[in-house]
């Protein structure tokens, strides 16, 4: 098992060089740079803050200082044009030109290598450092909504697949389509203004987490203060993912159900709870872990609007924030963490696998 | 039933331990819409972070939002101006009272400091870097270590502005070890290059160069009332008053720092920061959706605690009209779009009425100068009818056609705006209908805001839709409007102007008293109304709720639009 654990550890790395690399590439691509468009703005209005000429001089010191004059890659596709006139048909071949190590990409790989996801263009804090930051608060939200998700789906589709549970089963499988029809950010601002407002039930804070509190906190006192104001965030990402895994789980417990050992089980007299519970549910699991695995990017497209709606500064908030700053980056430095996480997450995938199904164990040894 | 009794009992507990924490009476509290990207007094880059440093850094000369005046704020008095060939001296004496958090007096060596971290290369001061550019050198008096002359090249009417708008840095906390003492201002002033490879330059970027200049209140202490006591990222900022802060004794109304604490509340969502509002946890909620505004007003329970504000502000929606396309090339054809501008249903229905119609782009509040004769365009579609025929437009019944360079061209209209501004993709739309009364089909785009700038530059356009921030201090429009700032990448995207309207931008800007330059400004306005290139529509109305246990908010039209700084607490 661990041998193949450690295969597939290594056949990931290339994976995550390949897409690192092409995030990287493509996020250079979106027009414009950092603070181009702060510095250009300073030109417009009721007087200019400088000339043009002393602007533009600016936005060159930025961009030598963050190292983004240089090439981006070893290589540059020269323009269409420029080939046509210097050569006949050449111009169908690309021209290429070859940059050297003196380029964007191998600065950043060089440092990635010792570790360092580089310096935000922004703060000029690492980015490691801020990403550890966001991470903190975008983590809890996840493990918990993920860990309640997974026990109300279990719960719920346990309940709804026994024989009897006919009337129940139409009303909460009607509930959960409703449920997924409604946008992320709809349940969030319903949640708002249902449970955290005056004129309807004010129960729950309705922003951030905690309050100014002079001094520091520990860690539980921290924890202890940031819980209410979870509450509502956790709640929305359960209810966004909950229809989704259920189905998949409902789905799966029927058709398990349906097998000859579980006819034999329940010929036995073995009642229909441990029928489903010691029988069924195990391998109905199966199906369910690759959803599971893939639960992951879409709780993180979750958060960017859950830390949004709910002022939660998180993982998600900061990728929106960086994109629209062309904080380079931070932004590859978010991207860089998520494929991790999901490259990982399909690791553990299979290690359920393997516990769920011996007979997947046996044939990896 | 027992596990119900259970569940509830829980629940109550969960609950009662959910409800609101207790405020501190002393505390504002204000929503800020989003982190600021740093804290660094010489690079800085959004609102945010400016509001944020006008509380721990004074400059020499601010705007007091009490009377939207330009006022001195570290120097004594407004500075001397004199030009003499083809320099502008200008002249400042620094308060006696004024001093930093350790006690030492503000001088003009920290002003000359100041300078050379703007002006240096290889250090953070991009965005700062060209605003203090025409400043070539400071001479400081030999004899007043407070008073000091800034020699400045040429001359604009901005220039006084622009000479006190800058954030002065304490040289013993910026530069303990005296790296850039004996470097003179001027040096930092002409060719860069011998500075880039200076031993103490680059000593000095180095140390300069790191988070604690931008983010850390050990470093960021500057000699206005506050001190930045925390900065959460992406959640809170927390600014404790300062103990025996000197400003208390200048007696100048604009130097305050009366509450004993301040929280930025990071909110992104307008909704969750109108909810805060309502759950009193904020203080102050500012750009408030006219909607929501509307209903406040008659929400009797909010208005108990809140007072609601709407100051006129300085920020304007314009119209700009791509006159380099032959299509739009003539003045008729321009002022016929102009007609299908339907300004008052702009008005209704993006800013449920908190705006005012403009006749140019002059502030209807800065009286002075605005132009009263004249009358802003309504929206009529007979006379745009007429305009297009005498432009030598023909309706047909698949629209309107001329021949151009040969080549019969439609006439069609693309306009865009950056994605994302509901305000001006609501104003778009309804062009587009208004348009097609017309029958002239109208081409909606959202377009990124990055690319949208990039395509204004490259001429890429053909009509747009956008804001314009002003002031009431300084009205040199030169780089919008001067046909020098015309070309690909320049300023006057819309390539407005002609010998005459260049002839009157630098009579505006060397008018030798008020009324000749309201005289001027108020002939421009009449000239951009009959080109109808650059169409300003109207100039919005902030939206503020400040609750009602503070007083002496100062409200102004001016951003942040409140003086959080002054806020008294009510007995």
């Amino acid at each position: 098992m661990l041998r193949y654990l450690f295969r597939r550890l290594l056949y990931t790395i290339p994976t995550l060089w390949v897409m690192v690399t092409l995030i990287f590439l493509l996020s250079r691509v979106l027009p414009g740079t950092f603070g181009q468009e702060q510095i250009s703005q300073a030109g417009e209005g009721f007087y200019s803050k400088g000339s043009q000429q002393q602007r533009n001089a600016a936005h060159e010191q930025l961009l030598a200082r963050t190292n983004q004059h240089l090439p981006l890659f070893y290589v540059t596709f020269a323009p269409l044009a420029t080939s046509q006139a210097t050569s006949n048909y050449s111009y169908l071949l690309p021209d290429l030109t070859w940059n050297g190590t003196k380029n964007q990409y191998h600065i950043w790989a060089a440092a990635l290598f010792t570790g360092s996801l580089g310096e935000s263009f922004a703060s000029s804090r690492p980015v490691l450092e801020i990403l550890w930051e966001a991470a903190g608060n975008t983590i809890w939200l996840l493990l918990i909504s993920m860990a309640l998700t997974i026990v109300l789906a279990l719960l719920i589709s346990v309940s709804i697949v026994q024989d009897r549970a006919v009337k129940r089963r139409r009303v909460l499988l009607s509930f959960l389509i409703l449920l997924d029809s409604f946008p992320v950010f709809l349940t969030g601002l319903l949640l708002l203004l249902l449970l955290a407002n005056p004129d309807a039930l004010q129960l729950f804070p309705v922003f951030g987490l905690g309050y100014h509190h002079a001094g520091e906190q520990s860690g539980f006192m921290s924890f202890i203060v940031n819980l209410p104001h979870l509450v509502l965030p956790i709640i929305c990402l359960v209810l966004a993912e909950l229809p989704y895994l259920t189905n998949h789980l409902y789905t799966s417990l029927k058709g398990t159900l349906q097998a000859d050992y579980i006819r034999t089980a329940r010929a036995k007299g073995l009642p229909q709870n441990q029928v489903i519970v010691k029988h069924a549910l195990r391998n109905a699991l199966l199906p369910v872990i690759t959803v599971l695995s893939d639960m992951l990017p879409a709780l993180v497209a979750g958060t960017v609007v859950i830390e949004t709606i709910f002022a939660i500064p998180g993982v998600g908030r900061l990728l929106v924030t960086s994109v629209l700053a062309r904080d380079f980056p931070v932004i590859v430095g978010i991207v860089v963490i998520i494929a991790i996480a999901k490259m990982l997450s399909h690791i553990v995938a299979d290690i359920l696998y393997a516990l769920a199904d011996p007979r997947i164990r046996h044939n990896q040894k | 039933m027992r596990k119900v009794h259970r569940l509830l009992y829980s629940l109550a507990i969960f609950l009662s331990f959910c409800s609101q924490p207790q405020r501190q009476p002393d505390e504002v509290r204000v929503r800020l819409s989003s982190d600021p990207q740093t804290l660094s007094p010489v690079n800085y880059s959004d609102s945010n972070g400016l509001q944020v440093i006008n509380l721990l850094f004074h400059s020499l000369l601010g705007a007091d939002l009490e009377d939207d005046q330009l006022k001195p704020v570290l120097a004594k008095s407004l500075p001397l101006i004199e030009q003499k060939d083809s320099v502008t001296l200008i002249t400042y004496e620094l308060r006696e009272e004024a001093e930093w958090t350790n006690g030492s007096p503000v001088t003009s060596d920290d002003i000359a400091f100041t300078l050379k971290v703007l002006k240096a290369p290889l250090v953070q001061n991009e965005m700062m870097k060209p605003q203090v550019a025409f400043i070539r050198d400071l001479i400081q008096d030999k004899e007043n270590k407070r008073r000091f002359t800034l020699v400045c090249d040429g001359f604009t009417p901005e220039m006084e502005l622009l000479s006190g708008d800058f954030f002065i840095l304490p040289a013993y906390l910026f530069d303990p070890e005296n790296l850039l003492k004996s470097i003179p201002v001027a040096a930092f002033t002409d060719s860069l290059s011998k500075l880039e490879n200076n031993k103490n330059v680059k000593a000095f970027a180095a140390w300069f160069n790191t988070p604690a200049f931008n983010n850390n209140g050990q470093t960021l202490q500057g000699s206005a009332g506050y001190l930045l006591e925390k900065w959460v990222p992406g959640q809170t900022l927390t600014l404790k008053q300062k103990k025996n802060w000197w400003g208390k004794e200048a007696k100048a109304s604009n130097l305050t720092a009366n509450p004993k604490r301040i929280t930025l509340q990071v909110i992104p969502d307008n909704t969750t920061a109108l909810l805060a509002t309502k759950n009193g946890q904020l203080d102050v909620l500012s750009d408030i959706a006219a909607l929501e505004f509307d209903k406040l007003k008659s929400n009797k329970d909010f208005l108990k605690n809140y007072e609601l504000h709407t100051p006129q502000s300085y920020s304007s929606v314009y119209v700009g009209i791509n006159s380099r396309l032959p299509k739009f090339s003539d003045k008729q054809t321009r002022q016929a779009i102009a007609y299908l501008l339907d300004v008052a249903n702009f008005i209704k229905v993006t800013q449920q009425q908190y705006a005012t119609p403009t006749v140019g782009i002059i502030p209807p509040n800065v009286t002075a100068y605005y132009n009263t004769n004249l009358k802003p365009y309504a929206f009529n579609v007979t006379k745009a009818k007429q305009l297009l025929q005498a432009a030598g437009w023909q309706e047909r019944n698949n629209g309107w056609f001329r021949t151009i360079n040969g080549k019969e061209q439609p006439l069609t209209i693309a306009i865009s705006y950056k994605a994302g501004n509901t305000v001006l993709e609501s104003s778009a739309l309804i062009f587009q209908q208004s348009a097609a009364k017309l029958n002239i089909p109208v081409q909606v785009e959202a377009q990124e805001g990055n690319l949208f700038n990039q395509n204004l530059k490259a001429h890429n356009f053909e009509v747009f839709l956008r804001t314009l921030t002003g002031n009431p201090f300084a009205f040199n429009f030169t780089a919008l409007l001067h046909t020098s700032f015309a070309e690909k990448g320049g300023t006057n995207y819309t390539g407005f102007g002609n010998a005459e309207s260049d002839a009157l931008l630098q009579a505006i800007n060397t008018a030798p008293n008020p009324e000749q330059k309201a005289l001027h400004l108020k002939k421009l306005q009449q000239v951009m109304q009959e080109e109808a290139t650059f169409i300003p529509l109207y100039y919005q109305k902030e939206r503020i709720a400040i609750h009602k246990r503070f007083g002496n908010a100062k409200i102004s039209g001016l951003k942040p639009n409140y003086d959080v700084s002054a806020f008294e607490l009510k007995q």
